[in-house]
């Protein structure tokens, strides 16, 4: 689904991702852990394009999106993004949030758009929201609304950056959870997180990014059980 | 809030008021200068205490005055003031200000008088006191080389009538230019341009946004002249005037002294600095 | 106290009432309106053109690759801000009638030209910077869905911007007409040139005086009206 060969990302003069290869098949739960300053984050923003890569190749369902000629807005449509910050439209209600796309891009009528706006706040369990605004939300509620909005493109892939880092411990449950039931239906997903007990029991693969490079990667049982790369045992011993 | 409004405007205007008749009061009271001579005292008692005389002037209006190179003012009026310095013993110190608001100024005591080539008028004096006049002097007509104006006043005010006239902003010409009867003036309706200085007159004539300036005539000669060949002054005297100085009312000693190197002046060495100063 | 109270009545009186000379000050008011509101239209005009072009620009760099034209144009916006916003518009007016409308009689035009160019630099600012306000993540947030820069910047980013933009845009309209108060030096004969000429005739202050109080009252009404709209801005943003 996604094939990634030789990813260079610089900033400046210091380089970032230092030649990444990946596959990411249709159905995986691809969770990837590292230090901050690993290149996790530049390279799931990369797979969107939110970063142009400096070179290498990111295939996307058969499309190779790092061609300019590329119809790059087309792409994302079908890959959610979640934020670290959630990101939600201040101007907007939670209901206009998630219309907005799905609406402006033509793909459904604003009835269509509606009803399928409902459906998702029942899905994400805020079905009272709908006209409440982004500022009126708790942070937990406000990731869920941000996860709704991507869902509402009916994207092939999910994107999800750090998505519980800015939350307060006692949000991090509810966000967590309804990640974990979206990977039960069966979505596509690649998630960059520290939560350590979720790559444990969602992921099919954890990748462990250090220094630019994919530096190890396995199922999870193995992963956390039986680490070889010195790195990684140093990680995990601090983190877990 | 209308009325909060309507009272906040009130107090301006009060505030306002206080300003005004505080500076209008000063004006009133008999022989007082800006630095407090006590009545009795004379200004030029006061004047030599100071060790200096303040002139002002508008340092635009050549050959009177005119900024020299080295940024001093020079001109006939300078030359003159100097002299008033010299019998009163003090230093001179010049002033150089917009024309407009030379009256004023002096009015408010910024200055011990005024010598500015300045028109003797009706509404000055109810203002001001002039010393005799130094020089006579008209309202004379510029145009552009090529214009074929010409005739006497009366001919002039009607080909002026609804034309653009470039003029220095509160001179005698300015209001000529108006149509302003005191000045015998019959134009109408002209587009007056007003600028601060007679050298601006002449630059927007020269470039055409004028079609003439009326100006006193020494400096239309002046102007000429510093415009090689470019415009011409018509040969028609607009009106007659006289230029003096001005001094705050009812200072007849200071007036005295002026009047004095005045009379020494006038005629044949007033004619010398005139044409020592179109040279320069 | 009431010989002084008479002084002012006449020459508040003589100012403004004798020979109709309230019909001045309209006049005069009515040419600075006329040079404000041509000199707000022309800056708001020039002011979104420059302020598309720095954003676009810095877009594109922060994206890595940045067309050349738009380089180009983004450096002449950046040359033009420099030299407007560090010279005196009194000697950008001169300029530009003395050397730009050199033989239009007019100084209007010259007027809200000038005045217009100044403010465009001004207003420029105003915008790049209410639009640089709003956090990045909304950009991503909207390109992330598959929207375009066009329609991010005109769904997601101008409706937030709008609530930094607008306040400090009103500040600098009521700047910009006290500024136009040195429009007498290119001959025309705004609100302040008509009162010198009354003061001219009358010789005391009054006529400054009404003219400050004519300002006063314009910018008055342009405060309230700015409240209003930061108040309406401010409803919005409690919802």
């Amino acid at each position: 689904m996604i094939d990634v060969k030789d990813l260079h990302k610089y900033f400046g003069k210091n380089e970032v991702l230092k030649g990444v290869n990946e596959h990411i098949h249709k159905g995986e739960k691809v969770v990837i852990i590292g230090a901050s300053g690993s290149g996790k984050s530049t390279f799931l923003r990369c797979l969107n394009l939110l970063e142009q890569p400096t070179s290498g190749t990111i295939t996307f369902e058969g499309t190779d999106i790092t061609d300019p000629k590329q119809n790059i807005n087309k792409l994302r449509q079908k890959m959610g993004m979640v934020f670290q910050q959630f990101n939600l439209f201040p101007h907007l209600s939670v209901k206009e949030n998630i219309k907005l796309a799905p609406v402006k891009l033509g793909i459904m009528t604003e009835q269509e758009a509606e009803k399928k706006a409902l459906e998702l706040l029942e899905r994400v369990g805020l079905p009272d929201k709908a006209n409440a605004y982004p500022k009126q939300l708790s942070g937990g509620q406000q990731q869920r609304i941000a996860i709704a909005r991507a869902l509402a493109m009916n994207p092939d892939v999910m994107l999800f950056d750090e998505p519980t880092s800015a939350l307060d411990p006692e949000m991090v449950g509810e966000v967590l959870e309804l990640m974990k039931e979206l990977a039960e239906e069966g979505m596509t997903m690649v998630v960059v997180t520290h939560e350590m007990g979720f790559a444990r029991s969602v992921a099919t693969r954890v990748l462990f990014m250090d220094q630019g490079v994919i530096a190890e990667q396995n199922e999870p049982e193995q992963f956390f059980t039986n680490p070889q790369h010195p790195r990684l045992k140093e990680f995990l011993s601090k983190v877990l | 809030m209308k009325k909060k409004f309507a009272l906040a405007l009130a107090a301006i205007m009060m505030t306002g008021t206080l300003a005004a008749c505080g500076s209008t009061n000063t004006n009133d009271n008999a022989g007082s200068t800006a630095d407090n001579t006590t009545s009795g005292t004379s200004a030029v008692e006061a004047i030599k205490e100071k060790g200096e005389i303040v002139m002002l002037t508008n340092a635009a209006f050549p050959p009177f005055e005119y900024l020299a190179d080295d940024g001093s003012v020079q001109g006939v009026d300078a030359d003159i003031a100097q002299a008033v310095a010299d019998k009163l013993g003090v230093e001179l110190k010049i002033v150089d200000m917009d024309f407009d608001s030379i009256v004023n100024s002096l009015k408010a005591g910024k200055g011990d008088f005024a010598a500015a080539g300045m028109t003797i008028t009706e509404e000055r004096l109810k203002q001001v006191d002039f010393s005799d006049e130094y020089v006579t002097s008209s309202q004379m007509v510029v145009v552009r080389a090529d214009s074929d104006l010409e005739g006497d006043k009366d001919a002039l005010d009607t080909a002026l009538s609804g034309k653009n006239i470039a003029v220095q902003a509160g001179t005698t010409g300015d209001w000529y230019a108006g149509g302003d009867e005191t000045t015998g003036s019959t134009i109408e309706k002209a587009n007056v341009l007003q600028y601060k200085s007679a050298t601006e007159a002449a630059l927007h004539l020269a470039n055409g946004k004028a079609d003439a300036i009326i100006i006193d005539q020494k400096p239309a000669e002046a102007i000429v002249a510093a415009n090689d060949g470019k415009l011409k002054v018509l040969d028609t005297k607009l009106t007659d005037e006289q230029y003096a100085f001005a001094v705050q009312k009812n200072q007849e000693d200071l007036l005295a002294v002026i009047n004095e190197v005045v009379a020494e002046y006038k005629g044949d060495k007033v004619d010398e600095l005139i044409t020592k100063h179109m040279g320069a | 106290m009431n010989e002084w109270f008479a002084k002012v009545v006449s020459d508040f009186s003589g100012a403004f009432i004798e020979g109709d000379r309230w019909k001045l000050y309209f006049q005069g008011l009515g040419k600075t309106l006329q040079i404000a509101a041509g000199a707000v239209v022309l800056g708001i005009i020039i002011g979104i053109v420059i302020a598309i072009i720095k954003v676009s620009a810095n877009q594109h760099s922060n994206s890595g690759k940045c067309p050349v034209f738009l380089k180009i144009l983004e450096k002449i916006c950046d040359i033009y801000l420099t030299v407007i916003r560090g010279t005196p518009v009194m000697v950008q007016l001169l300029i530009i009638y003395a050397g730009i409308f050199v033989t239009m009689t007019d100084g209007t035009i010259a007027a809200i030209v000038g005045f217009g160019i100044n403010s465009g630099a001004y207003v420029a600012e105003i915008i790049r910077a209410g639009i640089q306000s709003i956090d990045k993540g909304q950009t991503e947030a909207g390109r992330s869905l598959g929207l375009t820069s066009g329609q991010t910047m005109r769904l997601i980013i101008l409706p937030q911007a709008i609530r930094n933009i607008l306040p400090a845009l009103f500040n600098e309209f009521i700047t910009l007409l006290k500024e136009t108060s040195v429009a007498g030096y290119v001959a025309v004969q705004d609100i302040l040139k008509m009162a010198t000429n009354i003061q001219n005739k009358v010789y005391n202050i009054a006529p400054l005086m009404i003219t400050a109080v004519f300002y006063l009252v314009l910018v008055i009404i342009m405060t309230q009206v700015q409240k209003q709209i930061e108040r309406r801005l401010a409803q919005s943003d409690r919802r």
